[in-house]
């Protein structure tokens, strides 16, 4: 059930051979392109980082590693393939910027010598978690939006990331697996298991 | 692959849908400058950065090549033999000859002269 989260093996190694050729008109057609496609996926990619980030500057330089790379190592791919790459580079940053985030706690916390300071920010994804406020109650009082993306960052992050590039994207269950570097069944499972989940958090007069 | 999906599912949709298009505008001026950052990387990172020139833009691949060509025949010219240092000292050698103020004359009388005395000396007389 475990993706890869791994990019193809060519990212490593720059752009592949399978380019288009870089004549002087192909190469500003490509590039028009190219610049068609990441403003069509910026504000979307933006947001499917900021929920699993919970934050937006954050969100904004990962969008923005991930545009550089696609553009980089991946630029001279035919147009179709850019959306699965993307969207995996944009996986892969946001799993790096967990880790980090991670790592930095847990340094801080033993400099701390374990003891909890105020100024040390929970990770806001435990935070999104545990809040006062219930998701029955963020809806009365008309956040549902908010209550939505709460739901969202407490899932299981492979859970999270089918259910955005599939509800927030509208990647079908093929592009997602692509994307995720893991089956269409995993993409189904977990997709499956997302929608429960938020289910049970937000109820069922979400409807 | 078109099934209908429970209201649950759409509203949830919706939600994020609406969400994506109310991204304020000093997030899109980030997401702009990233935009431009990224083509700037594709053009430098392909080596293919394109050069002005009046009408029309030549990629540097292009450009690249032809010094490469231009090289290539620079190179592969057909060239002169080099002389030796043989023929080199004979030349510089008629050269003195030729434009020595002595006349060719001089040179035959040391000849007439070196057989004389060859043959003097072969004779015993003296």
């Amino acid at each position: 059930m475990a993706c890869s989260a791994t990019l193809p093996r060519d990212d490593c190694h720059g752009r592949s051979d399978a380019g288009r050729p870089a004549s002087g008109e192909g190469f500003l057609d490509a590039t028009r392109e190219l610049e068609r496609f990441l403003k069509d996926v910026e504000r979307r990619a933006f947001r499917i980082a900021e929920i699993a980030l919970r934050n937006p500057d954050d969100a904004l330089d990962v969008v923005q590693e991930a545009m550089i790379q696609l553009a980089r190592s991946y630029g001279d791919r035919p147009g179709e393939q850019w959306k699965p790459l993307f969207y995996r580079i944009l996986q892969n940053r946001i799993h790096d910027w967990r880790r980090r985030r991670q790592t930095r706690s847990r340094v801080i916390a033993w400099w701390t010598g374990g003891i909890a300071q105020e100024d040390d920010a929970p990770d806001p994804i435990d935070a999104a978690v545990s809040t006062d406020a219930g998701p029955q109650e963020r809806l009365e009082q008309g956040e549902a939006m908010g209550a939505l993306e709460q739901a969202l960052a407490a899932l299981p992050p492979r859970q999270q990331q089918v259910f955005l590039l599939r509800a927030l994207e509208g990647m079908d269950v093929a592009e997602t697996a692509a994307a995720m570097g893991c089956s269409q069944g995993s993409v189904k499972t977990h997709y499956f298991r997302a929608l429960q989940a938020l289910r049970a958090r937000l109820g069922e007069h979400w409807t | 692959m078109t099934h209908d999906r429970d209201p649950f599912e759409e509203r949830c949709r919706e939600a994020l849908a609406a969400r994506v298009e109310s991204v304020d505008g000093h997030a899109r001026s980030r997401l702009n400058r990233a935009r431009q950052a990224a083509l700037a990387e594709r053009a430098a990172s392909s080596g293919t950065r394109p050069f002005r020139v009046p009408g029309f833009w030549l990629p540097g691949s292009v450009l690249a090549g032809a010094a490469v060509l231009a090289l290539a025949v620079w190179v592969a010219r057909p060239v002169v033999n080099p002389p030796t240092a043989l023929a080199e000292a004979s030349a510089l050698e008629d050269a003195e000859m030729l434009s020595s103020s002595e006349g060719p004359d001089l040179y035959q009388d040391d000849a007439e002269f070196y057989d004389w005395a060859g043959g003097d000396a072969a004779g015993g007389t003296g």
